[in-house]
């Protein structure tokens, strides 16, 4: 296994990939032929067949293999019949038959599809088929011991080689002689055999297997293998557990169904990318989001950075997970660990997710509907104060933005719209902003097939509303996946899938988003007033938006979301198609080649006259197209051999190559010549600019596995990857080796009875992370003015990060696989980290890049399932607990400290430094003396601290999922509650309200000298100035906020899933085969939220007003929220039907 | 035998998956292919060198928000052409080390590279190497006079530290380079380097002959009271080679909008209303009844006249109304569009040097008592003619007028009631004290807006004619001092801690900002 150290730089040359991509689609050419000609053999009835002085045997099983008749005879009886010789071409079954029997001692009958073989003498015949058989069609369905249909169970005739699998639903037909003996069987189960005994329709409950774990599970470059044998920890989600309660984007569906899984997303709304994080973070300059892999392939899951800056309405593109269908997922396996990533190499560090989908199957056709309706509303908004009116110091204005105004009692004003009004309290005027969304989740698939060809077909459509005005997503998916067994050795797999999204009026987040304009909104302003967003001024004839206040930032919200668009059109197909030949018992190969294309165009638009926009008379707008191409081929040998009786190897040897490219245009035009017309044919030529931007990155590798093990009970395994990058300088190359160790104690000693399986394991594995492309060469920028030497130096040393990690756990289940306990330890450890380090200026470089560092994270996780309760009530509960720690134990000789993500904002910078954890939130606070009272000026000011503070960190100290499922006869109830513990966050949002005035939080004091606060002076005699709120607030809030004061405990416990469903069975005569009815509700309360972090004197405690799971960015600056929606709770109902 | 083997792991990698098994390594031919970003350029070659210098000359002069860190936050505001109207300490004299990175950078990354290679690779006896020095000249001096000593001989070159240099040997150098550069542009008359993209002169030599000479006039003139003797060899070598005398020969830098950053910097951050006009500003030219005060400034929109405002306010006085932006001036329309929101299509060429200093740089040599080709007198007169006449003011009556005015300042009406910033009149007074005092002041109305090299002048001529600062945030400047350089920054004690220790020691003082440079001997 370690065979590939001894590799060599390679020598070789061509392209590569364009040469493979020919070889692929001849390939791909000559399977479909292949498939199309095995099936018009499959429905004709044509027969072949020649041969001179062959057994009659020998006859029949070629005309079975041709035909869908089957021969039923007595071998002894056969061996009565004379040899013959044929030569006959697409001949009719009688006319093959007919010939065979020719002056032979035997003779047949057709029953059905059966040939019943029978010899010529009446007193013989009993001898030979006694009594003779009467072949039947026995329908059946397999069901587990829940009552759920059980696909796949392999049904075979006792004796014969014949058998068929049951459908998605569990049934099967099968024709066999009314005394055969079926035999059912499914890995993980209990095999059982049932005399037919004459019966037409036999149902089975398979139980599952207790006393050995047969469960199999997708591991690594899509190897399957049996957990039991596994030396590292997988989390298995089964289709069922994520394509009922729905998610806009899959990644959010896994949130709280693993442990060790951070999911976070972008408040962007529907179609938001989410950052999937699996035991913390391991990379300063890498992104740390998991590896999506599917069906083998790895899918580009980029989605780039916010365009703008945190300040500006911005916003980022969708995500490769968010496109998956996830009513055609059938399971998702979670790599989280090195040892269990080892063979990814690069890009394995951060763990992967494996993601299987569905095929069609053999049987008859079926289709399955799964509908859902579900209205979303925002669940959370901040608290405000309705005591005081628009204004400053106690005095209204009109035109203020702020909420500092004198107390609401009904004065007589004149507004900013030049009304005379009466000051009223406006309790809705921030949350009547948001909208009750709708979403409509539709989905058809299609599966079924011959035993040589099946074929999976679906169609599934999302719409969702955002709770943002103007916001739509539409969500097309096609998927068409053909597979198919040609003979006994050759199988293949095709799959395309389409995707076709667009997302219109998607909110931006940040300082000028339209969350920021209404959270903005002064306390006395009339939401039916803004409404009225816009007016057409009476000497230019221009269209001209209303405010109250004229700025970026305090903008109409209205008119941000009408007429500063942002839109996002994906169109993306991915295909992959994959063969499998076995060449002996022992020995296969698989190719699999893989495309994913996707093109993005992301656009933006401002009105003309909209506030901000500087130079953009009569409008302006842009878009970017983004044209992702990812190929990837693997071949891989897979082996397994029996050294001795207890002595078993099995071994994978494979080679890929993954070619990445992003070819990126930019376009932007303003000063339009007919305003509003965002079309390049309406931009001044002068006025338009472009950019560029092109990636490609491959990387190739050849790796192996090997394990042997000991009596089934003691496993030994080994992977090695020798990985060439792109990125890399030559030889371009790194080496990635894992080994483990797991022993079944079970299987190896005697354990109590009340013990069903017991096994220990331990893993070590080294895994890499590439570095970005282009550092290693010196580049000029061309400027419009110029050209200039990149001010980064050249980087010709660069290494790949190098993460090295072990694990040990154990499992157990207990009291009839009732209990079911994993519990695993692990540690790793990245170094070699990319860092770009400031140089001395006058070196003619501003930074440079450098490996080192490094960075420990260390954890525990704990799943845990269990049924309680397993009579007409089934009670399933998981649990699942995950903490990371993560250290910083080295930077550089003399550099203790990095930013993470040069994202400056004004808020907090998240640090890597020396001694603390990654994510580390730094940001000024209030300065408090030694004995740690609060400092203020002469003037009764608080102070700031003279330097940012540390303030907490982004990740929380430990996950707890909670799944509890609960059926009872056709009921079937589940809950999820999931809990984020510790870890802090900022609020920017809350920061700019707090100057504002409109947080109920910043109701007390407002008379002037009101507020004495207890702190004391630099001197440290004690503070004798009152001050008043709007002092306070303004001083330590807004743009300039000390952000320890808004930042929160960033715990939060909640309801995220709950559904329950009723099942219906029995559609006497219908073509309905099963139905099932939920009430499906996401995100439904919150059990509990943090509170600030800071207690400020003579203010109650501050509970987090944002959703500590939604950020601004997806990038390693996690901790801040600023302008992002608010979470949406979801409650909907969902019918399953399959025909 | 190994060409065969060669061939045959060749045919096997064009097969493709084959490669995977047969071949024990990758197909790794391309992968510099990949790794090379057709964005950018990987070689050079002299067909880019003109492409070069236009950035260099645009990146030095600190192009579009850069202007702010690198001039507008410092040398402007304690030149007292603008006083801050945010709340920020900088007119306070505080600042945060990392701001003073932005032009730091740009001058050591954005600037020396390109001016480097182009001194290394073009040939010595080339215009367009001279063109390289005398840019590089300019750019340095504007950077050293900031600090003091900085990296200067070893800038550009790569290691883990670079030296420091005193100043001394830098104006030394400067002198040379100038000398040369001079030498080789006089050999090369029919020259046009770097043409159109030359963005002063458009490759026309002669004018830089007059550039060269200009700057070398006003960097002998800087060292006059360090080293007089040098001084005045300098400026009469200067003079006798050729000054500008006419402001065709004013050098001005074109910028490009709207396309790509190129825009020029004082408009890019004239919107932003952080600063308006100073008090003193206001104090000289309504005094003065100075014809340029419509030309550099806009009426408020409030008052509807030319407010200004005094430099060092609280934060507290900052927000008062009067002192607000709409009730003090932006600067002139030549740089935004009236209402002062909007600037991107404002061609406004950077001013660089013009005629009008020339003059006034000969005019303080001739009260040095040196040839300068004129009297003092003569040559004042001839500077502030040639000031308004380069901002358009033509009639000559005008000009006489103001030549021959006896005007003082006047109290600029503002929030603390300032009385009038000084008692220096127009008209050339027969008192020699005075006669450099006004010079003093007419140069400081005439480099405008270039407050890098009017701050410079303030503390070097030391007449300090401006208004004390209101109120200093910077414990190592006393209330009324004014601040004589900037301070090194964290970044170059970070990562170049050893050079900083030898420029501190080179500095002769410490590394504050009341310590002299070398030429300041006040």
């Amino acid at each position: 296994m370690y065979l590939t150290a001894v590799l060599k730089a390679p020598v070789l040359s061509g392209t590569t990939l364009t040469k493979t991509l020919r070889i692929m689609k001849l390939l791909a050419i000559m399977l479909l032929t292949a498939c199309i000609q095995v099936s018009a053999k499959g429905y004709s009835q044509l027969i072949t067949v020649s041969g001179k002085n062959v057994s009659l045997e020998k006859v029949f099983k070629k005309i079975e293999r041709q035909s869908d008749y089957v021969f039923f005879y007595d071998e002894d009886g056969l061996q009565q019949a004379k040899l013959v010789s044929l030569s006959v071409k697409n001949a009719s079954l009688t006319e093959v038959l007919e010939q065979c029997f020719r002056d032979q001692p035997i003779h047949y009958n057709i029953v059905g599809k059966t040939i019943v073989v029978s010899n010529n003498d009446a007193s013989e015949k009993e001898n030979i088929i006694p009594p003779i058989p009467v072949a039947i069609d026995v329908t059946g369905k397999v069901k587990d011991e829940k009552g759920n249909p059980l696909a796949g169970v392999s049904v075979s005739i006792v004796g014969e080689t014949r058998g068929v699998t049951t459908d998605d639903r569990g049934n099967f037909v099968i024709n066999v002689s009314e005394n055969a003996v079926l035999s059912f069987s499914h890995v993980g189960y209990k095999t059982i055999t049932v005399p037919v005994a004459g019966k037409a329709s036999i149902d089975i409950t398979l139980e599952a297997e207790t006393s050995t774990l047969e469960d199999v599970v997708v591991t690594a470059l899509g190897i399957q293998r049996q957990t039991r044998t596994l030396t590292y920890s997988t989390q298995k989600v089964n289709g069922e557990q994520i394509n009922e309660v729905r998610h806009a984007n899959l990644a959010n569906a896994l949130s709280g169904k693993v442990a060790g899984m951070v999911v976070t997303s972008q408040g962007f709304g529907p179609g938001s990318s989410a950052k999937i994080l699996l035991r913390g973070n391991r990379s300063i300059a890498g992104d740390n989001g998991a590896l999506i892999v599917v069906d083998g392939a790895i899918v580009d899951n980029s989605s780039g950075f916010n365009r703008y800056g945190y300040n500006s309405n911005t916003n980022n593109s969708s995500d490769g997970i968010s496109s998956i269908n996830p009513d055609d997922v059938e399971s998702v396996n979670v790599l989280k660990g090195s040892a269990a990533t080892a063979l990814y190499g690069t890009n394995g560090a951060n763990g992967v997710i494996l993601i299987t989908t569905k095929k069609g199957k053999s049987g008859r056709l079926s289709v399955d509907f799964n509908s859902g309706i579900t209205f979303d509303s925002p669940m959370l908004s901040p608290e405000v104060q309705n005591e005081f009116a628009q204004g400053n110091g106690g005095v209204f204005g009109a035109n203020s933005p702020q909420s500092w105004g004198p107390a609401i009692a009904g004065q007589q004003v004149t507004d900013w719209t030049g009304k005379q009004t009466t000051l009223a309290k406006q309790p809705d005027n921030l949350k009547g902003f948001f909208e009750n969304a709708l979403t409509v989740n539709n989905s058809v698939a299609f599966g079924g097939g011959t035993d040589i060809t099946q074929t999976y077909f679906s169609y599934a459509h999302l719409h969702s509303d955002g709770v943002v005005p103007e916001n739509v997503l539409n969500r097309h998916t096609v998927n068409l996946r053909f597979t198919s067994n040609i003979g006994k050795r050759f199988s293949t797999d095709a799959k395309v899938t389409y995707i076709h999204q667009e997302i219109s009026g998607k909110p931006g987040v940040g300082g000028g988003s339209a969350t920021i304009n209404i959270d903005r909104i002064p306390r006395t302003v009339r939401l039916e007033d803004v409404k009225n967003y816009e007016s057409v001024d009476p000497t230019t004839g221009e269209i001209k938006p209303n405010y109250w206040y004229v700025s970026p930032f305090y903008g109409n919200p209205y008119w941000t979301v009408h007429n500063t668009r942002s839109d996002e059109r994906v169109d993306r197909i991915t295909g992959l198609i994959s063969g499998k030949y076995l060449i002996t018992k022992w020995l296969d190969v698989k190719a699999v080649f893989s495309l994913d294309l996707n093109n993005n165009k992301s656009s933006y638009q401002a009105n003309n006259n909209t506030p901000g926009a500087a130079g953009s008379d009569n409008g302006s707008f842009g878009y970017d197209l983004v044209r992702t191409t990812q190929a990837n081929i693997d071949l891989l040998f897979s082996g397994r051999n029996n050294i001795t009786d207890d002595l078993k190897i099995s071994y994978n040897i494979g080679g890929t190559v993954l070619d990445n490219r992003d070819d990126v245009t930019g376009i932007s035009a303003r000063k339009l010549i007919v305003p509003n017309r965002f079309n390049l044919a309406f931009a001044p030529q002068a006025d338009q600019f472009n950019w560029n931007a092109n990636t490609h990155i491959q990387r190739q590798a050849i790796y192996g596995t090997a394990q042997l093990s000991f009596k089934d009970y003691l496993y030994l395994d080994g992977t090695a990857r020798q990985e060439y990058f792109s990125t890399l300088p030559s030889p371009h190359s790194s080496f990635y080796p894992s080994v483990g160790l797991s022993v079944i104690l079970s299987d190896m000693i005697s354990m109590p009875s009340i013990v069903d399986y017991a096994k220990v394991r331990v893993g070590y594995a080294k895994t890499g992370g590439g570095g970005p492309p282009y550092l290693n060469k010196q580049t000029y920028t061309i400027y419009p003015n110029g050209i200039q030497r990149d001010v980064v130096s050249p980087f010709p040393e660069l290494e790949p990060e190098l993460t090295t990690g072990w694990e040990a756990g154990t499992e157990w289940r207990f009291f009839g696989n009732r209990l079911y306990f994993d519990l695993t330890f692990y540690k790793s450890n990245t170094t070699n980290q990319l860092l770009k380090v400031p140089t001395p200026p006058a070196t003619g470089f501003a930074s440079q890049y450098i490996n080192a560092g490094n960075i420990e994270n260390s954890g525990v996780e704990v799943v845990l399932n269990a049924t309680p309760i397993k009579k007409d009530l089934i009670w399933d509960v998981g649990v699942n607990f995950a903490s990371n720690k993560s250290k910083v134990l080295e930077i550089l000789p003399g550099i203790d400290q990095v930013q993470l993500d040069q994202n400056f904002t004004d808020y907090v910078i998240s640090v890597a430094k020396v001694g603390g954890a990654f994510g580390d939130l730094y940001a000024f606070g209030w300065k408090r003396n030694a004995a740690g009272d609060f400092i203020v000026a002469a003037d009764g000011r608080p102070q700031r601290t003279d330097e940012i503070i540390k303030i907490g960190n982004y990740n929380p100290d430990f996950t707890l999922g909670l799944n509890n499922s609960f059926t009872y006869k056709n009921f079937v109830f589940n809950l999820l509650v999931d809990g984020r513990f510790g870890g802090e966050m900022i609020s920017a949002s809350d920061a700019i309200m707090a100057a504002d005035g409109t947080p109920a939080y910043t109701s007390p004091y407002r008379e002037p000298g009101s507020w004495l606060l207890p702190a004391v002076l630099e001197d440290g005699s004690k503070n004798t100035t009152p001050i008043d709120a709007e002092t306070f607030w303004t001083s330590v809030s807004g743009t300039n906020a000390w952000s320890e004061e808004f930042a929160y405990d960033a715990t939060n416990v909640r309801l995220r899933e709950f559904s329950i469903g009723y099942r219906f069975t029995k559609f006497r005569g219908s073509f309905i085969k099963e139905a099932k009815l939920s009430l499906v509700a996401k995100n439904v309360v919150y059990f509990y939220r943090g509170y600030a972090k800071v207690d400020l004197p003579g203010i109650e405690k501050r509970k987090a007003p944002f959703d500590s799971e939604i950020n601004l960015f997806n990038s390693n600056l996690q901790g801040l929220e600023y302008g992002t929606l608010p979470p949406t709770r979801s409650i909907g109902l969902n019918l399953k039907l399959s025909l | 035998m190994k060409a065969l083997v060669k061939t045959i792991l060749k045919s096997a990698c064009s097969l493709g998956l084959l490669w995977l098994l047969i071949v024990p390594s990758g197909c790794t031919e391309k992968f510099d292919e990949f790794n090379t970003d057709e964005t950018k350029l990987t070689d050079l070659t002299p067909a880019e060198f003109p492409r070069l210098f236009s950035r260099a000359l645009a990146a030095s002069s600190f192009i579009n928000w850069r202007y702010q860190y690198g001039e507008n936050l410092f040398a402007d505001l304690y030149a007292q052409y603008f006083f801050m109207t945010a709340t920020y300490t900088y007119d306070r004299y505080a600042w945060a080390s990392s701001d003073l990175e932005v032009p730091w950078k740009v001058i050591y990354t954005e600037v020396v590279p390109q001016l480097k290679t182009l001194m290394d690779e073009t040939d010595p006896a080339s215009a367009e190497n001279a063109l390289a020095k005398i840019w590089w000249v300019w750019t340095f001096h504007r950077n050293t006079d900031y600090y003091g000593p900085i990296p200067y001989f070893n800038a550009g070159v790569n290691g883990e530290n670079v030296t420091y240099d005193s100043q001394e040997k830098m104006y030394d150098d400067f002198f040379v380079k100038l000398t040369e550069a001079e030498a080789v542009l006089k050999a090369n008359t029919g020259a046009t380097p770097y043409g159109a993209f030359d963005k002063v002169y458009q490759g026309d030599v002669s004018k830089w002959i007059k550039f060269a000479n200009t700057l070398r006039l006003r960097l002998a003139l800087r060292i006059s009271k360090v080293n007089p003797a040098k001084a005045q060899t300098e400026a009469e070598a200067a003079l006798a080679a050729g000054v500008m005398t006419d402001i065709s020969s004013d050098a001005l830098m074109a910028k490009t909008p709207p396309v790509g950053d190129d825009y020029g910097g004082l408009s890019s951050i004239a919107v932003w209303n952080e600063f308006r006009m100073s008090a003193s500003m206001e104090s000289v030219l309504k005094g003065y009844n100075d014809p340029r005060i419509g030309i550099y400034f806009q009426k408020t929109d409030s008052t509807n006249g030319y407010d200004g405002g005094r430099n060092g306010m609280l934060a507290s006085e900052v927000i008062v109304g009067i002192n607000q932006p709409t009730y003090n001036s932006n600067v002139g329309t030549r740089w935004v569009v009236g209402g002062g929101n909007d600037w991107s299509n404002v061609p406004a060429a950077q001013d660089i040097m013009h005629t009008a200093e020339a003059f006034f740089l000969r005019a303080e040599g001739a009260l040095n008592g040196w040839n300068m080709g004129g009297t003092a007198e003569e040559l004042y007169n001839q500077g502030i003619e040639a000031s308004m006449r380069q901002w358009g003011v033509t009639n000559d009556a005008t000009i006489t007028a103001y030549i021959n005015s006896t005007a003082t300042p006047i109290a600029p009406n503002d929030y603390f009631n300032s009385p009038p910033m000084n008692d220096y009149p127009i008209k050339w007074s027969s008192d020699p004290v005075m006669q450099r005092k006004q010079l003093a002041q007419q140069k400081w109305l005439a480099l405008y807006p270039d407050g890098m090299e009017a701050w410079a002048d303030l503390r070097r001529a030391g007449v300090q004619q401006i208004y004390p600062v209101l109120h200093s945030d910077n414990a190592d400047i006393k209330a009324g001092e004014f601040i004589k350089r900037l301070t090194y920054l964290d970044l170059e004690k970070q990562t170049n801690k050893e050079g900083v220790k030898a420029g501190e020691a080179l500095l002769g003082g410490k590394d504050l900002p009341m310590t002299p440079l070398w030429w300041d001997k006040n």
